[in-house]
């Protein structure tokens, strides 16, 4: 302190001596390093000094001191907002209050005010910022304690994250539940506007919360004396409602409606709702939203009330069959797909893929029920705890893959997640915390098979992240390492699907460690896991062309499922065997001699067969129908055409039988129809035309119905361009000319369009460039004759063709 | 956490302006008993215009020099104890110190009471602790000459202008102003030492 005196008395004598220098200079002059005070009290203490003017007064209004305001976060014309926590130690939290302009008469406005407000307290809904208290305060001003939302505001979530259409179109669809939950209490929001909503992310799932009921709550305490005075906000207020005149829900819808367009255009438009409609419209097709979106758009913001959507759930609904039309299209987005599902009999790897989807139960009819239904009895078993679900859960998808209709699931995965995201993991017991990661896992593999593939992996991230929680609990070391390595073989498929390499390949060799060490510490443990990380390493080398380290892996799964066949027997384990020998097959196919592949496919086929026993399970009956139309491949590419035709011939059979247990699996519907075409082919090679018309026949009538069904997939169009072209070949080949060239020009017709969006597709260039050579459109098929020369896609067929229509072929 | 009544008395904002008023009353103020007495009024007063100003200003910009005035105006439509402005306002900065004082106290014993890293990082209770040191060092000041002291009272609570605290404190605005320069420096280089 003395030492303080000292540099105070030496400031004194310095500016007695010279006053004209500033006092920071003085400081400089005397050596002394100090920052110099700030010259305004606002600077230096303005939150105290707003905490006294405005906290100390958000506190005396709201009467008591339960709260305390930590800051103000916005002041505006309408309201104040200040974040505050309680005070009270009763527990931690975070909250807004908000002091809302205007004041209320006592009496009746206030009660109605007060009934409005409990009205929102009392049922609190993820989507809707949740009341915790409230009142009138000295001025009778109306206060609110809300709870703090720990996101971002809605434009800049969509920015962010960079949201799709179908991310959008998912948000405005959890708007609507929160829309259609207020409505049907008869409360609307009058001012939906992106600034009005806010996006919570609760463990990486978004969820969006509308927030400012402030003129909601107005309009309710003001109906009475001054109707019309409540306006919202420009470009997002529905008409009526501008003009002061009576609104309803469908006024919310309206604003709903601006918002998604408002989203779709982005930062390109101010205020989308200030265009005229036809502007409005237009720019959107422009900026490329999806048709069917932008007819949701144009119906919610149709100038009459009786013209738009009758209510929320009308709007969800619609939006929901948008969202859930897309992942109908199987095989779209993944480029194993693509080239799965293209060109002849490319049925390999959707073979494949359709194992990967097989599971353990046998056939079912009676989970065909309807959504709803569905639903309903799941909220209900929800309750009986979580282990049930998950079981549930777990089963149905099992059962479900089987017949095609694991979009059934979709909403039961979405709700889960909503369910899990919900969960305060603080909260939760380890038991608990093992079944929200088995839940995380299920739905993950619900969303994979929608080919969600960002959905699924964050749920598979999810239940990683609930799972290292609980890793260092030796009492749970095992439920640890059977569910983690679970996770991973799934994440696996996923991240195979999405082309991510190194990813797949670190994830399947953590999998294949951990279930190593499971079946180390517990003997008793399923091998499984073991199997199916070795088994999928293997294939996923051989997708890499890492032939060596493939054997390797695919020997090691074999060796497994040998040894569990003869220890423990039963179908999973005989199927798991037969799995194995069909890789290997491929891997000799590939890398060894083609007649050790034939003799591996020949082992899986009789391992097959004894899995399948006395009784017809759909699952091995369809793996039975895979080898089968394997076999047939690669007996066509070493010469053997009798051996393939009857390969296809119980192929088809099988196929058929499959078909008619489960008519609902677009999988085995196009399998099937892979297989008419190939069975076509095999009796053209052995010269039996008649039948081979016939097959081909079969086969493009299923195309017919399948792109039919699932119109806007380019697969689909691709398939049925592909049957027209091999039927009119043959019909042009037994004389009828005039027939083959309809259905050239129709496969022409069809695949073009789809050719233009994709290029570079060399399935889609193959099939076009056939039927435009039949049709002797040199001209425009030379780049496309060049590009698959280049690609070397063409075959023998394709340069007979060539040579037919006199082009050189290399 | 715990809880933020556990202080008791000293912890509500509610006794605020009593304590305040018995503060003043014991502070050496150069103003009449009568005055002081009007001080938790005046208090009183800056809040209620504050509260009303609030939806006017923008984000913390509380201008005092704007609440001083209008409680003036307020004020001199019924004469009471001040027969100026200039003596009302700088009645108005100590009044203005305290209240920032008692609060920045209020707020410190909060954060000592209740250890949250996160709350303490928030600028109110650093604000909080800058306060409570100078208070401890306008004593100080105080003792060492109250001269300064009153000058840095008027300028940095009050926002007054150099020539209304040199009336006040009858000296030449020169001296006012040689004096502000010092008692800021001095503080500075007590705040930064």
């Amino acid at each position: 302190m003395s030492d303080l005196l000292d540099k105070w008395r030496r400031i004194d004598a310095a500016l007695d001596s010279d006053d004209e220098q500033g006092a920071d200079e003085c400081l400089e002059r005397l050596g002394i390093t100090a920052r110099l005070l700030d010259e305004s009290l606002d600077t230096a203490a303005g939150e105290v000094l707003g905490q006294a003017f405005g906290g100390d007064n958000v506190t005396a209004e709201i009467g008591g001191s339960r709260y305390r305001v930590l800051r103000r976060i916005d002041s505006g014309g309408q309201s104040e907002v200040f974040l505050a926590e309680r005070a009270d130690g009763v527990y931690n939290r975070t909250v807004v209050i908000k002091l809302l302009a205007g004041h209320y008469h006592r009496g009746l406005m206030q009660e109605q005010f007060l009934r409005e407000m409990q009205l929102l307290a009392d049922l609190p809904h993820p989507g809707i910022v949740q009341i915790l208290d409230g009142g009138l305060g000295a001025a009778e001003r109306p206060w609110l304690v809300l709870e703090y939302i720990d996101g971002p505001h809605f434009t800049a979530y969509c920015r962010e994250q960079q949201l799709d259409w179908r991310g959008l179109a998912r948000l405005v669809r959890d708007l609507c539940e929160a829309l259609q939950f207020i409505h049907l209490r008869g409360v609307v929001h009058m001012d939906i506007k992106p600034g009005n909503v806010m996006v919570r992310d609760i463990n990486g799932t978004a969820y969006p919360v509308l927030i400012d009921f402030g003129i909601a709550l107005q309009a309710a305490s003001t109906a009475d004396d001054t109707p019309g005075a409540v306006f919202g906000s420009r470009g997002y207020a529905a008409p009526e409602q501008l003009a002061g005149e009576p609104v309803d829900a469908r006024a919310d819808l309206y604003s709903l409606g601006m918002l998604l367009a408002q989203a779709c255009l982005g930062d390109s438009v101010e205020n989308v709702g200030q265009l005229p409609p036809e502007e409005r419209m237009a720019r959107l097709r422009r900026a490329g939203v999806p048709r069917d979106l932008r007819d949701v758009i144009g119906k919610c913001t149709r100038e009459k009330p009786a013209a738009r959507y009758a209510s929320a759930a009308a709007l969800r609904t619609d939006l929901d069959a948008w969202l859930n039309d897309l992942p109908l299209a199987v095989g779209r987005h993944r480029p194993f797909h693509v080239a799965a599902k293209a060109l002849r009999r490319h049925t390999l790897a959707a073979s494949i893929a359709a194992l990967a989807l097989a599971g353990t139960a046998w056939a079912t009819w009676k989970y065909t029920a309807d959504v709803g239904a569905l639903q309903q009895a799941t909220q209900a078993e929800k309750h009986a705890g979580d282990r049930l679900f998950n079981f549930m859960l777990g089963d149905l998808f099992d059962r479900l893959a089987r017949i095609g209709r694991i979009d059934l699931l979709q909403l039961v995965a979405e709700r889960s997640i909503e369910h899990l995201a919900r969960q305060d993991p603080r909260t939760l017991d380890d038991p608990a915390r093992l079944q929200s990661a088995v839940a995380y896992t299920n739905a993950g593999r619900v969303f994979d098979a929608l080919e969600e593939s960002t959905a699924a992996l964050d749920a598979y991230q999810q239940a990683r992240a609930i799972l290292a929680q609980v890793e260092d609990r030796e009492a749970h070391r095992r439920a640890l390492l059977e569910q983690r390595s679970r996770v991973l073989i799934l994440e696996s498929e996923t991240r195979a699907s999405e082309g991510q390499r190194e990813q797949t390949e670190a994830v399947l060799l953590e999998a294949a460690s951990l279930a190593g060490e499971l079946v180390e510490r517990h003997p008793d443990a399923s091998r499984e896991p073991l199997w199916e990380a070795q088994l999928q390493l293997g294939w996923h080398y051989m997708e890499y062309d890492q032939g060596d380290a493939a054997g390797e892996h695919l020997r090691a799964a074999l060796a497994i499922a040998g040894e569990m066949v003869e220890v423990e027997g039963g179908t999973r384990w005989l199927l798991d065997e037969s799995h194995s020998w069909q890789a290997l097959a491929w891997h000799a196919f590939d890398y060894g001699e083609p007649r050790d592949a034939l003799t591996a496919l020949e082992r899986a086929l009789v391992i097959a067969r004894r899995a399948r026993g006395a009784g017809d399970d759909i699952e091995t009956l369809d793996n039975h129908r895979i080898l089968l139309n394997q076999q047939a491949y690669m007996l066509t590419q070493l010469g053997d055409y009798a051996g393939a035709d009857a390969a296809m011939v119980t192929a088809i059979e099988t196929g058929e039988r499959l078909q008619a247990m489960a008519p609902q699996n677009r999988e085995y519907q196009r399998e099937l129809a892979y297989s008419f075409t190939t069975g076509g082919e095999t009796a053209e090679r052995r010269g039996d035309d008649a039948t081979a018309l016939q097959r081909y026949r079969r086969g493009l009538a299923i195309s017919r119905e399948i792109a039919a069904a699932d119109a806007g997939s380019f697969t689909a169009a691709n398939d049925l361009a592909v049957d027209l072209v091999s039927v009119a070949n043959l019909t042009a080949k037994l004389g009828g000319r005039e027939r083959a060239e309809a259905l050239w020009r129709e496969a022409a017709a069809l695949i073009e369009p789809v050719w233009r969006q994709e290029p570079d597709n060399k399935y889609y260039q193959y099939t076009l460039a056939v039927a435009w050579l039949q049709l002797g459109r040199h001209e425009e098929v030379r780049p496309l004759v060049a590009a698959i020369q280049a690609s070397g896609m063409a075959d023998q067929p394709f340069n007979d063709l060539l040579v037919q229509q006199g082009f050189e072929v290399k | 956490m715990a809880p933020h009544g556990a202080g008791g008395r000293g912890n509500n904002l509610d006794g605020l302006d009593s304590r305040i008023t018995e503060m003043l009353n014991t502070h050496s103020a150069s103003f009449s008993p009568a005055q002081e007495q009007g001080m938790a009024e005046v208090y009183a007063q800056l809040k209620d215009i504050a509260h009303r100003q609030r939806l006017k200003v923008s984000k913390h910009g509380l201008n005092t020099t704007a609440l001083a005035n209008e409680a003036w105006l307020k004020y001199s439509d019924r004469p009471r104890d001040f027969n100026d402005r200039k003596h009302f306002f700088a009645y108005c900065a100590v009044a203005m110190r305290h209240i920032l004082y008692n609060l920045a106290r209020h707020n410190r014993l909060a954060t000592m009471v209740d250890v949250d890293q996160e709350l303490q990082r928030l600028p109110v209770y650093e604000q909080s602790e800058f306060l409570v040191d100078m208070e401890r060092h306008l004593v100080a000041l105080e003792a060492y000459s109250p001269r300064l002291e009153k000058v840095f009272t008027y300028r940095f609570f009050g926002e007054m202008e150099m020539a209304e605290i040199a009336e006040v404190l009858g000296v030449s605005e020169r001296t006012a102003l040689r004096d502000w320069k010092k008692a800021r420096a001095m503080l500075s280089a007590a705040l930064g030492g």
